[in-house]
């Protein structure tokens, strides 16, 4: 019985200290970090700036919109470096899991990401869901630090704003994840949203934070940024195309607007006589959202009509994203690489080391098989 | 005389149990070859054929005496103690009989039968007699409360109305409450108690055992239980186990629960309790045996198992569907009792990363300022309220208001807006508290709310691997439970689907037709399938 008792008792306490589960702190302790922003001295030394959340104005009443978060900036050979010399100032210990945001400056960004992500990636506490930006403007610091008389903190607009990106579909925003798995396999080409300050439409209003168009990367390396047309042309090519608009005009001079219910992508690469080709296939989906008709009295049209037109419509924006890609910039932003190697392994293989130059040279066939489901629903069908 | 039948019957039940138990068809064939059988004229036949229906019980009486007529009749009156009213019994019947009795003529004495029938209608001096030649009606006359009237040489039982009505003195349920159902209770007579439940189930089938317990006190035990329903191998036991009980006095019957009970160092009870004589009636009927203790207005049953303590009584009352809800709500009550205020340490000290961002930061923004760790914050406040919740139970009920009131203002948002303790602990400690009350019968969510303790503190040092810890210790001390040889934690483990229909679910009543097979092992059908 003692004997039974003493082993128990043996076995729990190593159940119990074999945890290493010593991490206690209290939350109202740490430092949330819900932003950073990366940028390079003149010196070379990564400047990084961390957007601390401030919790008790966040839940006091009525506190000014700016004192909802905090900036702390700092210099240091690596970004983790920059980030420990921060614990030289900061008030409380930082806190990555929160983490919402990662903004990196543009000339950063020409360098190459690997070397920032390294340190996100290694470290535990950063959570691979954070959504990684570019910065265009000068100062990473001022792009973070902008106040709105919502009392959000500004990293967390950026995020919300990300998530929205589907209702225009122009821009496209990669998180920490996906971020990881590019930066580490050297054929694939990396995307994601860049972020300026736009002019205050009010002399009241504050400048708000802008999501505009998707960066460029020749793998990690910011090569250039994308239209909105071609950012739309993008996200329809890689399925990411959500309930955005697509607006037209007909022949009568109507400006027809479609809204997207669903939007599918068929890419099927060949390999024929050593010449790579894809067949783009779109299968969209939409409604007749608005509709503004020039004539007078009851104006019908033929639904196919349409659809013909939005095929040609659409069309012509993925013509036009392809052309980008292959003859602007000469990179494969799509990473159709993705579907080739998958189909043909083998001959990927001979030409993985130079596939951007391969895929300039390739042959891309687009068909678009658009179906309008239903016009406005009002008993003027779409009219006013 | 009384022990001695007593003593031939018991025999009697042994051999009938045992054949039972063989085959479960037997009891039925006895049943309906009683249904048959007449009242012989032979007074002793008539008696023990009685005897071998009802005598399991220790509460049927017999009451031999003589009718002063001229020659004297041996006669026996056959009655369940406390369903009669004994001085209806004494005035109009007894007492005409055994004295002067107003003799028939004489030429009217060679025909016995005529001349017994004018005795009783010029001595009883009650308003309903009724003449029964069928020994089922006889059996059913008197559960009913009636008292049966046997005379020697005489092949008719005479019923006299001696029933009392609803016993006198029961009480008000208090602790289990019925919105719609009955508002009876037991009260601390235990032959009051017995009366209750013999009103509720009019079989033979139900048996009254007696039992004194208690070398000083002599307490008087009534074991209740239906006999083809109940497994003889656990009235064997509970029988066993009562019988072990060597103290000096029984104060209660949780008394008895903790001499009874299989885990007796254990933190949950394994075995149940009520003070409603309608949820005696429905777990007699599923096949529990009821332990009536004398001066204590609650009835052990047991087998218990783990979903008793979340069935409250209203639940029969109201519609099926509430029920079931409620039912789930009580479930759930007990694991947010237990784990709540331990996921909040283990969130707010271990894996802030588990938070939601927002809630996280409110949190975070509502704890500035609170001069200790979450632990301790947390732990000040459950001891708070359960200091709170004791001083209000034990203090009589206009002290208790004031004591509440001295609880809410000052504990709760005094200290709050002195920055001694957050917002969100009182709304965690709040939320136990008030699942805490969800559960019906306390016993069990008393166990729970020691284990909240254990759990907290395993949080505070181990965060969700403490928990995990905690609740894997629970679990695996639930589930080695048994409550007389029945798996504690039916119908979850082993898991019996069927049983989940009324025990953890509550399916219409026409729903259920068979009895479950972990607490009966024949005569399982309750209904016929419709």
């Amino acid at each position: 019985m003692m004997k039974k008792f003493i082993l128990l008792l043996l076995i729990y306490t190593c159940a119990l200290l074999t945890t290493s589960c010593w991490s206690r702190r209290e939350i109202d302790e740490l430092g949330f970090v819900l932003g950073i922003g990366i940028s390079k001295t003149e010196k070379e030394l990564y400047s990084v700036v961390v957007q601390l959340a401030n919790p008790s104005a966040i839940v006091a009443e009525g506190s000014p919109s700016r004192e909802v978060y905090s900036m702390i900036s700092s210099e240091g050979l690596t970004v983790f470096d920059a980030l420990r010399n921060i614990s030289k100032i900061s008030a409380r210990r930082l806190y990555f899991s929160h983490l919402k945001a990662l903004v990196i400056d543009e000339s950063v960004a020409k360098e190459g990401l690997t070397e920032i992500v390294g340190f996100l990636v290694q470290d535990m506490e950063v959570r691979l869901e954070s959504q990684v930006f570019i910065g265009r403007q000068e100062d990473v610091a001022l792009l973070l630090d902008t106040p709105n008389t919502l009392g959000q903190i500004p990293a967390m607009v950026l995020s919300i704003a990300a998530d929205n990106y589907g209702a225009n579909s122009k821009i496209y925003v990669s998180d920490l994840h996906h971020t990881v798995e590019v930066v580490n396999n050297p054929v694939h080409n990396y995307t994601t949203a860049s972020i300026i300050t736009e002019a205050s439409p009010t002399e009241y209003e504050k400048p708000p934070l802008k999501l505009t168009s998707i960066a460029i990367f020749d793998h990690d390396k910011l090569k250039g940024y994308l239209d909105y047309e071609e950012g739309q042309g993008f996200n329809f090519i890689t399925n990411n195309f959500k309930n955005a608009l697509i607006i037209f005009e007909r022949k009568n001079k109507e400006k027809i607007t479609i809204e997207v219910l669903e939007s599918k992508a068929t890419i099927t690469p060949k390999f024929d006589h050593e010449k790579v080709s894809f067949d783009i296939q779109l299968k969209v989906k939409g409604n007749i959202a608005e509709r503004s008709s020039m004539e007078d009295g009851m104006a019908t049209f033929e639904i196919t009509d349409i659809q013909s037109q939005l095929d040609q419509v659409l069309a012509d924006k993925l013509q036009k994203s392809i052309t980008t890609a292959q003859e602007k910039f000469k990179i494969d932003y799509f990473n159709l690489s993705k579907d080739f190697s998958r189909k043909y392994p083998q001959e990927f293989k001979v030409l993985k080391s130079d596939w951007n130059k391969v895929f300039s040279k390739a042959d891309i066939h687009v068909t678009v098989k658009s179906t309008v489901i239903h016009s406005a629903l009002n008993t003027n069908r779409g009219r006013i | 005389m009384k022990r001695i039948i007593v003593t031939i019957s018991q025999k009697m039940l042994d051999k009938k149990s045992k054949k039972c138990l063989r085959h479960s068809s037997a009891s039925i064939t006895s049943r309906s070859s009683i249904d048959r059988l007449q009242v012989s004229d032979d007074l002793d036949t008539n008696v023990q054929t009685l005897q071998s229906s009802l005598g399991l019980s220790d509460d049927i009486v017999f009451r031999y005496f003589e009718i002063a007529s001229f020659p004297s009749l041996k006669a026996t009156i056959v009655f369940i103690d406390n369903l009669i009213d004994e001085q209806i019994l004494e005035s109009s019947v007894l007492t005409p009989l055994t004295q002067g009795v107003r003799d028939p003529s004489s030429e009217e004495k060679t025909d016995l039968h005529a001349s017994i029938q004018n005795l009783l209608q010029r001595n009883l001096t009650n308003t309903h007699i009724q003449s029964i030649q069928n020994i089922s009606i006889v059996l059913e006359e008197i559960l009913k409360g009636n008292g049966i009237l046997l005379i020697d040489g005489y092949n008719t039982a005479v019923s006299i109305s001696l029933a009392k009505g609803s016993p006198r003195k029961s009480g008000e349920a208090s602790t289990e409450k019925a919105i719609k159902g009955p508002q009876q209770s037991f009260v601390e007579d235990y032959s009051i108690n017995t009366a209750l439940i013999r009103q509720k189930l009019k079989t033979p089938d139900l048996v009254v055992k007696q039992l004194q317990l208690g070398k000083l006190s002599k307490t008087e035990i009534r074991v209740v239980y239906l006999q083809h329903i109940a497994d003889a191998s656990i009235v064997r036991e509970v029988f066993q186990r009562l019988s072990r009980i060597d103290t000096d006095a029984i104060k209660s019957s949780a008394g008895i629960e903790e001499y009874i009970t299989d885990a007796p160092m254990g933190l949950f009870p394994t075995t149940f309790y009520t003070e409603r004589p309608d949820r005696l009636q429905a777990m007699l009927s599923e096949g529990r045996i009821g332990i009536i203790c004398d001066g204590t207005p609650f009835c052990i049953v047991v087998p218990a198992i783990i979903s008793d303590f979340f069935i409250c009584a209203d639940d029969y009352y109201q519609n099926p569907y509430f029920s079931t809800f409620n039912r789930l709500l009580g479930y759930a009550g007990g694991l947010i009792l237990t784990f709540l205020p331990a996921i909040y340490i283990a969130g707010t000290t271990f894996h802030q990363e588990m938070i939601p961002t927002k809630l996280a930061l409110t949190i975070a923004g509502t704890r500035a300022g609170v001069p200790y760790p979450a632990f301790v914050e947390a732990l000040l406040m459950e001891f708070a309220f359960e200091g709170l919740r004791e001083a209000g139970t034990r203090l009589p009920t206009r002290a208790g208001q004031a004591v509440s009131i001295v609880g809410a203002l000052i504990i709760g948002q005094s200290a709050v807006e002195a920055g001694l303790v957050s917002p969100a602990v009182i709304i965690i400690v709040a939320t136990t508290a008030i699942f805490s009350f969800t559960m019906p019968y306390t016993n069990f969510s008393l166990g729970l709310r020691l284990v909240r303790f254990i759990n907290m503190s395993l949080a505070a040092v181990l965060g969700i691997y403490g928990i995990m810890t905690g609740g894997l210790i629970l679990l695996l001390h639930l589930l080695s439970l048994r409550s007389f040889g029945v798996p504690f934690m039916i119908p979850f483990a082993p898991l019996s689907l069927g049983d989940m229909k009324d025990w953890v679910l509550r399916f219409p009543q026409w729903a259920i037709h068979i009895r479950s097979p972990h607490l009966v092992k024949n005569n399982m059908t309750k209904q016929k399938k419709v």
